[in-house]
């Protein structure tokens, strides 16, 4: 597969690494065993590359995202964040959670100003910041900026949860199936919108999810996790050209690598057991 | 068809709305106004004895004959139930505070809390007195002791519950640990430290009685006591009447600025899941 790699028209390898994984290993102690998430990953990601993560249910992928956002010490191995050795998080990579983590207490607009706020951005940048953000997620109806998070829908809530992350002007996006209770109009402008994001800021992102046109659609590399214990199967190159259009889904090349992907992914939960994706 | 009438019927439901409320204001007062009924019957038809049942007249003319040392004594039981609820709210609240912010101290203080969470604050009154004597100071003391204790047992239980999501969202949001006390943690615990206000406000007054039962000479709870001595039953009940109206007072204050501090909550939802 010979890769037409980004607009921008940096080579990929010419690019830095942003986000190395040597050797992780991820062990939760529950109350009567050890759990190990992940065994043995070792990863490297480019600065400004999207990585997919797809696998089975509790292969360990959001266990990924919170060991790359610093909120969980691998119990051994070494992260790298642009060259230097990490264990917290920090602004520069945000996260959208599986679950809902928009503040319930605050409104959508100082949700979205959240993180700003504490860098001590001035108002009127903050304001313009929301405006923004809000329209990038699809949020436009009048008087959402002042509603609380339990008028909204879980959907919508996702939404704003996002708009927090990318106000917030990451090096690193890691997203957690943000888009997993969306509708399917929802998602496919979302998607859209996520692509144009990328190609405009160059972001590096990781990206969770379970839907396989998704992460063909999105992704430069797509990353297959097996389960018990968690660990890096296959590694995928859609080499799609960018900028990608919506159009791209219907073609008869992406519906074939869909269904390759498929067949790879039940093969892996086939040999797993009876354990059932989704 | 759709007409402009059928779209206009939309003024309907407020109507309605407007109906169903005072339905329910109509609703809530019909258990007090029974009670009131049953009482006035009970007592028009001497089913009880007055000793043991004064009439509503009686509780009313008892108003007027202790009259004259009412304003004193209620003076005097609210100056100490407000001077003790507001020392204990204070130390409640900075021990609160403190463990907020302070693993140690949650630890620390947590586990005493924990422990004296369901010892009864006047199981203690006995051994106030013992130790301190009878007077204004123990007294104050003993309601202050009560509203810390409360507070106390309300923050650590309410620290201990912030998802750890809101935490771990606020970190990769830039925050460090101040930002994530200001930001977080306080805005959590302050919507229960205003309930445990409330509760410890409640219990001041009970603990109010309790220590004047235990030996005052003014107040409130004295007067009672004196009452119950001359078996002027109509008295004690004037005077608890006279104490729950307080009560009731101060809670409904309380209650207003915790509906204002909850909004975001779910448990103010008026029609909650239950029904
Ligand atoms: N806090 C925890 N304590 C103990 N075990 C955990 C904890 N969090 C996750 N696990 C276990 O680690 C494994 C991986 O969980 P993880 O949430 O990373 O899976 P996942 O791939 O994100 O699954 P899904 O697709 O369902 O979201 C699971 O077996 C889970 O039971
Ligand atoms: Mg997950």
């Amino acid at each position: 597969m010979e890769a037409d790699k980004r607009t921008a028209g940096i080579a990929s390898s010419d690019r830095a690494v942003k986000i190395s994984l040597q050797h992780i290993q991820m062990v939760y102690e529950t109350r009567n065993r050890q759990m190990v998430a992940l065994h043995d990953i070792n990863l490297h990601i480019k600065e400004g590359e999207f990585v997919v993560f797809i696998g089975p249910s509790g292969c360990g992928k959001s266990t990924l995202l919170r060991v790359i956002a610093g909120l969980l010490k691998p119990t051994a191995g070494t992260m790298l964040i642009g060259g230097r050795p990490t264990a917290k998080p920090g602004a520069d990579r945000a996260v959208v959670f599986q679950d809902d983590s928009v503040f319930p207490w605050l409104n959508v607009e100082q949700n979205i100003e959240y993180g700003l706020k504490l860098k001590g951005i001035a108002r009127v940048e903050r304001e313009e910041a929301v405006d923004r953000c809000l329209r990038m997620v699809g949020l436009t109806r009048h008087g959402i900026r002042k509603m609380l998070p339990k008028e909204l829908s879980g959907g919508m809530r996702k939404r704003v949860d996002m708009a927090r992350a990318v106000a917030n002007n990451p090096d690193v996006l890691l997203m957690d199936e943000p888009f997993g209770m969306l509708d399917a109009m929802t998602k496919q402008k979302l998607q859209v919108e996520t692509v144009q994001i990328w190609e405009e800021t160059g972001k590096t992102v990781c990206f969770v999810t379970h839907d396989l046109e998704e992460a063909l659609f999105l992704a430069d590399r797509i990353i297959i996790l097996g389960a018990d214990p968690g660990h890096i199967h296959l590694e995928i190159d859609p080499s799609f050209s960018r900028p990608r259009r919506i159009g791209l889904k219907m073609t008869a090349e992406f519906q074939e690598k869909r269904g390759q992907l498929q067949d790879i992914l039940n093969a892996l939960s086939g040999k797993g057991g009876e354990e059932l994706d989704h | 068809m759709i007409t402009e009438s059928t779209i206009r019927g939309g003024t309907k439901p407020p109507s309605l709305i407007r109906k169903f409320k005072t339905y329910k204001a109509w609703v809530k007062s019909i258990p007090l106004l029974l009670i009131l009924v049953i009482w006035y019957i009970v007592t028009q038809l001497e089913l009880v004895r007055p000793l043991f049942l004064p009439s509503p007249e009686a509780v009313l003319r008892s108003y007027v004959s202790l009259g004259p040392s009412l304003p004193e004594a209620t003076w005097t039981s609210l100056s100490m139930i407000f001077t003790g609820f507001l020392i204990g709210s204070a130390i409640g609240i900075a021990l609160s505070i403190l463990m907020a912010y302070s693993k140690g101290f949650l630890y620390a203080f947590g586990t005493i809390f924990d422990l004296l969470r369901p010892v009864p604050v006047f199981a203690l009154i006995p051994m106030f007195v013992l130790w301190f004597g009878i007077g204004a100071a123990p007294q104050i003391g003993l309601i202050a002791l009560g509203c810390s204790m409360i507070m106390g047992v309300t923050t650590s239980e309410a620290v201990r519950n912030i998802p750890s999501i809101y935490i771990q969202a606020a970190y990769t949001l830039g925050a460090d640990r101040k930002a994530v006390f200001r930001t977080i943690v306080m805005p959590n615990i302050v919507p229960h430290l205003v309930g445990a206000i409330r509760l410890a406000a409640a219990s001041s007054f009970g603990l109010d009685v309790a220590a004047e039962f235990m030996g005052s000479q003014t107040g409130l709870g004295y007067l009672m006591i004196v009452q119950q001595q001359y078996l002027n039953t109509s008295g004690i009940f004037a005077i608890v009447i006279l104490y729950s109206v307080l009560a009731l007072i101060v809670d409904r204050l309380i209650a207003v600025l915790e509906s204002r501090l909850t909004a975001w909550t779910d448990r103010n939802h008026k029609n909650s899941a239950l029904h």
